[in-house]
């Protein structure tokens, strides 16, 4: 039996089972929030994806597809590709819809890293470029208007979360940035930049370690 | 090594493997390492934590013109409720038992063995009240099939839970996700480790039921059946 980890940490997802940021996702309170918005959380429309229940499967897809088809254009620049990722991700949400476990994070994240992981293997597939990751990092925050049935206390945490980011030495943000969106080790972005790969290393274990003393301080 | 020296060496990889780019071996590591060391285990998925917001940082675009109906087109299609199935399994008997009859006798020897199972289960679905029996797979998640759900609809309905896995020692509870997406809570304190197998009156129609999922006593998802075909 597999022990449990988080969804990052497994093959098809990670995702730890303690949330920082504040989204609990057996927090009655904050399910309330959610539910009341449209009816249906997130944790429900994944249920009903994964049942194929054609009403809640069109409403899931309605609810995730701007920020699906958004990370992996982000990442794949080509909205040909992009859409086949998202499709992708959506028909893998359906197949493995039946095991995710909220208890690991929610179900935003958790498509959202499927997504990513599709987009890194089409954008390593077709030899491409990647996007260079300082102009993700000028992209602005997604609105702060909680999409319908969105966590409410998420714009908030996110909008921290990005002026931390912000606040990163460019090199340290260049690697990082690499990392999480293009899935680049260190060796690769060591040999992309011309940079020695234990600088490449330290830069973003430093920007990790950085962004989440940023984020303690402004919790106290 | 000592435990302290092997923590900070863990604290040297935990951010590749919270990012998803340590290489096998590192991977392996990290997590053989974080099983048995709590304060390493929390250091990592905080970075695992951190690593997933700054995905929705991204800004949302609007797809290409028919982008959701492709993707319900690729899902397969609504699945046939199973009360329609049924229907549909019994209009599909009374046309071949018409075929049956206008072909003769000899046909009709031919399936005796079915015709005996069909007879035995229609016996026992009257016995009871029923209306069908239906089985579904229950799966670890890594997708393995490690049991099965047996489903009975009738007066009262009810299903029955075997595990073919031995899981590890400790209580279950068992859940049932409804078509609403709510859940209800048939089980707790379950010890499916020395029985392998569980079963109780559900409070719900069997085709209204969506999933099936048990959690052991940390309330962790451990195996889980989809209900529809």
């Amino acid at each position: 039996m597999p022990a449990t980890v988080p969804h990052r940490l497994r093959e098809s997802a990670r995702r730890p089972a303690v949330r920082r940021l504040g989204r609990d996702p057996l927090n009655p309170w904050q399910l309330l929030v959610r539910t009341t918005s449209v009816g249906l959380s997130d944790e429900s429309l994944l249920a009903g994806l994964a049942s194929a229940d054609p009403d809640t499967a069109a409403a899931f897809v309605r609810r995730f597809q701007g920020r699906v088809f958004g990370l992996a254009y982000a990442i794949v620049g080509d909205r040909e590709v992009a859409t086949e990722v998202a499709q992708e991700a959506f028909v893998r949400a359906w197949r493995h819809g039946a095991v995710y476990d909220a208890r690991r994070g929610t179900v935003a994240t958790w498509l959202l890293t499927i997504t990513r992981n599709l987009a890194v293997d089409a954008a390593r597939l077709r030899r491409a470029v990647p996007v260079d990751p300082m102009v993700l990092s000028a992209l602005e925050l997604p609105s702060s208007d909680p999409a319908p049935g969105e966590d409410v206390v998420s714009a908030a945490e996110l909008d921290r979360l990005r002026r931390a980011l912000d606040r990163l030495p460019a090199a340290q943000r260049r690697c990082l940035l690499l990392s999480v969106f293009h899935g680049l080790s260190g060796r690769e972005i060591s040999e992309l930049d011309g940079v020695p790969l234990g600088t490449v290393k330290t830069r973003i274990r430093t920007a990790l370690l950085t962004l989440r003393s940023s984020l303690d301080v402004s919790d106290d | 090594m000592t435990d302290s020296r092997r923590c900070a060496e863990v604290r040297e990889l935990a951010h590749e493997v919270a990012l998803g780019v340590a290489s096998v071996e590192d991977r392996a590591f990290v997590l053989g390492h974080v099983a048995s060391c709590a304060d390493c285990r929390d250091h990592l998925a905080e970075l695992s934590t951190l690593a997933d917001d700054l995905l929705t940082l991204v800004p949302q675009a609007e797809p290409p013109t028919g982008f959701e109906t492709a993707v319900l087109g690729r899902l397969g299609g609504p699945a046939v409720p199973v009360r329609r199935a049924w229907r549909r399994l019994l209009g599909l008997a009374a046309a071949l038992l018409l075929v049956g009859s206008a072909s003769g006798g000899a046909v009709y020897w031919s399936g005796h063995e079915d015709r005996e199972a069909a007879a035995g289960l229609r016996s026992s679905l009257q016995t009871a009240n029923g209306q069908y029996f239906v089985a579904f797979a229950l799966r670890d998640l890594g997708g393995v099939q490690r049991g099965a759900v047996f489903g009975y609809q009738g007066d009262p309905a009810w299903m029955f839970v075997t595990v073919t896995e031995v899981l590890p020692p400790g209580r279950y509870a068992v859940e049932l996700v409804i078509r609403d997406g709510t859940s209800q809570l048939l089980a707790a304190g379950v010890d499916l480790t020395r029985s392998r197998g569980w079963g109780a009156a559900i409070p719900v129609a069997v085709h209204d039921a969506r999933l099936l999922r048990i959690l052991d006593g940390d309330g962790r998802l451990v195996l889980s059946a989809r209900l529809t075909r």
